[in-house]
């Protein structure tokens, strides 16, 4: 009994199966790591290049601050930031991004809402609306405009603060004020008025 | 290798779309606008044609058992490579086509090819197989933007000409809705389908 230990050929093989996708596995892993490496800055300076400007738009100001406590859910839209907006030392208003729920998938928002507590602005960065229904309301940036000056609460199509839902694509607006309704609910809970 | 016949191959008579029935879900789903059919249309084509020559020139290394797990890390690793590099730096395609990029991972003409040519033949002939069939995904995803976009919204070319909007042919609101929405595009596809079927049939009686 003094044979070497030899692997059995299944073993050989199982083995050069394992060792063959692992090599595969770790070059593509090393290549992929390179490669998010090189694109990692460009895509986050370009994410943020795009929510300021969508702030921009909504409430001009020179500086956003983070806010760390609000609301977060309201009537089925989640606010996932607030920051307030500063101009000169003062406060001239606060900028929430919001989730709403639109037909087609989230629509994903920015809304400006000034120190009065009414809408200065309304954004949409990203939705995936049914082109030329739910898009008539995301899309068309004279229908959001709609929302500015409007108080808490906004509703649809009637009311003190009315939001005119497009025909045909209620689902969408509703989605829309709701995403408004969440960014006051948040500002309010946020910083008390008084 | 044949080049002329590969391209044959990939533009009619094997066409991954028409006659393979190949990328189905790809196709219905991102084919209501000419740009995103472009920006589908050459990833796919980039991304077949790498993931063909790694697999031709790993075919004699890659055990029989383990090649279709070989292959999806291969191809998950060019989608994911070329998704990070539309993000990087043609942000508004990568934003148009969303989930679709990484979906390319189980796009089943990148599996099929390399199961069936790129596994069986040379490096060269593999990468020329990949730019043939892409072309011809290509071609038909740009036919089918084509005809649901003017139908649908009544303009040609959005997103690439006349500064992003396209060019407007009749007022949006006279548009077949029908046809921007993926019923539209089973009907436009079913059409197109057709349509080859009936010009392969006729080419055969002719002979």
């Amino acid at each position: 009994m003094s044979e070497t230990k030899k692997l059995s050929p299944s073993t050989t093989y199982i083995l050069r199966l394992a060792g063959t996708l692992l090599a595969i596995t770790a070059v593509t892993a090393l290549l992929l790591g390179l490669v998010n490496f090189i694109t990692a800055p460009t895509i986050a300076r370009s994410t943020e290049e795009k929510r300021v400007e969508a702030m921009q738009q909504v409430l001009p100001a020179e500086e956003y601050r983070a806010v760390e406590a609000f609301a977060q859910e309201h009537d089925g839209a989640t606010v996932t930031a607030l920051s307030e907006a500063v101009s000169g030392g003062e406060t001239i208003g606060y900028v929430a991004e919001v989730t709403a729920n639109g037909f087609g998938g989230a629509i994903s928002m920015v809304v400006g809402v000034s120190p009065e507590r009414m809408v200065t602005g309304v954004s949409v960065i990203d939705h995936s609306e049914t082109p030329n229904v739910g898009s008539k309301v995301v899309d068309d940036q004279a229908v959001l405009n709609q929302s500015v000056g409007l108080g808490y609460p906004v509703t649809v199509n009637s009311g003190d603060n009315a939001f005119d839902a497009v025909s045909g694509a209620t689902v969408s607006s509703r989605a829309v004020v709701a995403g408004i309704n969440a960014a006051h609910e948040a500002v309010a809970t946020a910083i008390p008025l008084g | 290798m044949n080049f002329k016949r590969q391209l044959k191959e990939g533009l009619l008579t094997q066409n991954p779309v028409l006659v393979q029935l190949l990328g189905m879900c790809s196709t219905m789903a991102i084919t209501t606008s000419l740009s995103n059919g472009l920006g589908m249309g050459v990833s796919v084509l980039i991304i077949l044609t790498l993931s063909n020559i790694i697999i031709s020139a790993l075919r004699r290394i890659i055990p029989d058992k383990v090649r279709i797990a070989a292959y999806v890390v291969v191809i998950a690793g060019f989608v994911t490579m070329v998704d990070l590099l539309l993000q990087a730096y043609l942000e508004d395609i990568a934003e148009s086509l969303g989930v679709f990029i990484p979906l390319i991972v189980v796009n089943c003409i990148i599996l099929a090819r390399a199961e069936s040519f790129a596994s069986k033949n040379g490096v060269l002939a593999s990468a020329v197989d990949g730019i043939c069939q892409g072309i011809g995904y290509t071609l038909v995803l740009l036919v089918m933007s084509v005809i649901r976009e003017f139908l649908g919204s009544g303009t040609f070319g959005a997103g690439v000409l006349g500064g992003g909007a396209g060019i407007r042919i009749f007022p949006a609101e006279y548009g077949a809705l029908m046809l921007v929405l993926p019923v539209g595009g089973f009907l436009t596809l079913g059409c197109l389908i057709a349509l080859m079927q009936w010009a392969q049939s006729r080419k055969k009686e002719g002979k």
